[in-house]
């Protein structure tokens, strides 16, 4: 079986995403710390990444066709990654090359607050799957 | 000199408030309240129009990331 991870050099984390995702946690907390970790080992051109497509229509309401997610932290199976980014996978204009942007990190299955699919579905949507 | 009565804003769904210079967005609580959530500043359309993308179509998810993994249904 090929490798099935993907390039690096296909992600963007913009930067006002990334404060509204990222700056949000508490600096220091799991989360936060998860978070930088992850982004220091795929965010470079040359990292390989394994990218999982979103269910397009998901039993919490969220509508995710044409995104993609990584598993927080990177290195633990995913029933056991409390958190994740959700990317949306987009072309460019200019010559039709493959992107993944992100839209959302933080918790996948929170006990309180929105999941980061939730938050996804909004950056996506303009409303939260429930509005 | 007698204190000013001050009536606090009743914060419904859909409003967006900020403290310490962050804004909020107010949503349900899942309890028949509400709450707060980090707002979400940037649109998708704005990142399209930042980054010169648009929405991929199935095809070119498949020419060019062929080792996309399929949904997993964990959520």
């Amino acid at each position: 079986m090929g490798d099935t991870r993907v390039a690096g050099e296909r992600l963007a984390f913009d930067d006002s995403v990334w404060s509204d995702e990222v700056d949000r946690l508490t600096r220091g907390s799991r989360a936060h710390r998860c978070a930088l970790e992850a982004r220091r080992r795929i965010g470079y051109p040359e990292a390989r990444v394994t990218l999982r497509a979103c269910d397009p229509e998901a039993s919490d309401g969220t509508h995710l066709s044409g995104c993609a997610k990584v598993y927080v932290p990177l290195d633990v199976e995913p029933s056991r990654a409390p958190y994740g980014f959700v990317l949306a996978l987009r072309a460019r204009i200019s010559d039709g090359r493959l992107m993944a942007l992100l839209l959302a990190y933080g918790e996948r299955h929170p006990t309180a607050g929105r999941s980061v699919y939730e938050r996804a579905h909004k950056r996506l949507h303009g409303r939260y799957p429930d509005q | 000199m007698s204190a000013m009565a001050v009536a606090p804003k009743k914060l419904v769904v859909g409003d967006a408030v900020e403290v310490d210079g962050r804004r909020y967005d107010v949503i349900p609580d899942k309890a028949g309240g509400v709450t707060l959530e980090p707002a979400i500043t940037v649109t998708m359309a704005e990142l399209d129009r930042r980054h010169g993308t648009r929405p991929a179509t199935q095809q070119e998810i498949e020419d060019q990331m062929p080792g996309l993994l399929p949904p997993d249904g964990e959520g």
